[in-house]
């Protein structure tokens, strides 16, 4: 894989899952069960959700909550059922970053530890295309076009 | 870093930040595309003054608002939100696969 460039902004979260590594695997990949948590929240009003799981395959959510409507895609770049899971991340209507998202999970007791990193190559100093602007999305996008019509 | 948790968690206040991300902005100018009453509004700004991430300048009879930028360090926020966006998808995954597990789901 190509380096990418910095600066590179890293979150990480460390999660314990009552349930086996296979099974938290397979959350990630199964439409029907992803489309219940992965890119959704509780004031959804609609949700679609495309998954093909492999290496190579893409995936595409679709989910409408607060009247605003969020579209994220991406491919999945690493593959190993079912330690490990990495992907890329875009909502390409509100900014042209490209994040990486990558999932380890082990074994733990009768349950599993998931260690997800998000990883985000924006330049956070710039105004536009910053967190900010990444956030608020498309109200901001709506709010900039209102401005210039002005 | 709580209060600005607290701050980031509505939408309507992020909302509001969008619009000052554009430049400052008088009270009303801000809350006319809202749906909620302008008292409404006063209070999010309210709390996002508090949270420092908005600051509130008076000129004449006019409140002008803006980002504040020493509030918050947007590549922290960006990892804060992000965090707190994965743990809260966990916590539902994690109830889901224990319904399912109980032959509820």
């Amino acid at each position: 894989m190509t380096r990418r460039l910095e600066p590179k902004t890293v979150a990480t979260v460390v999660y314990r899952f009552d349930a086996p590594p296979q099974d938290v695997f397979d959350a990630w990949l199964d439409p029907d069960f992803a489309g219940k948590w992965w890119f959704t929240s509780p004031t959804s009003e609609m949700n679609t959700t495309r998954i093909d799981g492999r290496l190579g395959g893409e995936y595409e959510i679709v989910d409408r909550r607060d009247g605003i409507t969020y579209r994220a895609i991406g491919t999945f770049i690493e593959f190993e059922r079912p330690s490990r899971l990495a992907f890329t991340f875009a909502m390409p209507e509100m900014s042209d970053a490209v994040d990486e998202v990558t999932i380890t999970i082990e074994s733990d007791g009768d349950g599993s530890r998931m260690t997800l990193e998000h990883v985000c190559y924006r330049d956070f100093k710039e105004p536009y295309e910053s967190g900010w602007g990444m956030m608020f999305g498309e109200l901001d996008k709506l709010l900039r076009i209102r401005a210039t019509n002005k | 870093m709580d209060q600005t948790f607290i701050a980031l968690a509505d939408p309507i206040r992020r909302a509001i930040l969008a619009r000052l991300n554009l430049g400052k902005a008088r009270v009303t100018e801000i809350a006319e595309p809202f749906p909620i009453s302008l008292n409404s509004v006063s209070k999010h700004i309210r709390l996002l003054e508090r949270a420092a991430l908005v600051k509130r300048e008076k000129i004449g009879r006019e409140h002008i608002l803006s980002l504040n930028p020493s509030g918050l360090d947007e590549a922290s926020a960006w990892i804060e939100e992000t965090k707190s966006l994965w743990l809260a998808r966990f916590d539902t995954l994690n109830a889901l696969l224990l319904k399912r597990k109980r032959g509820e789901l």
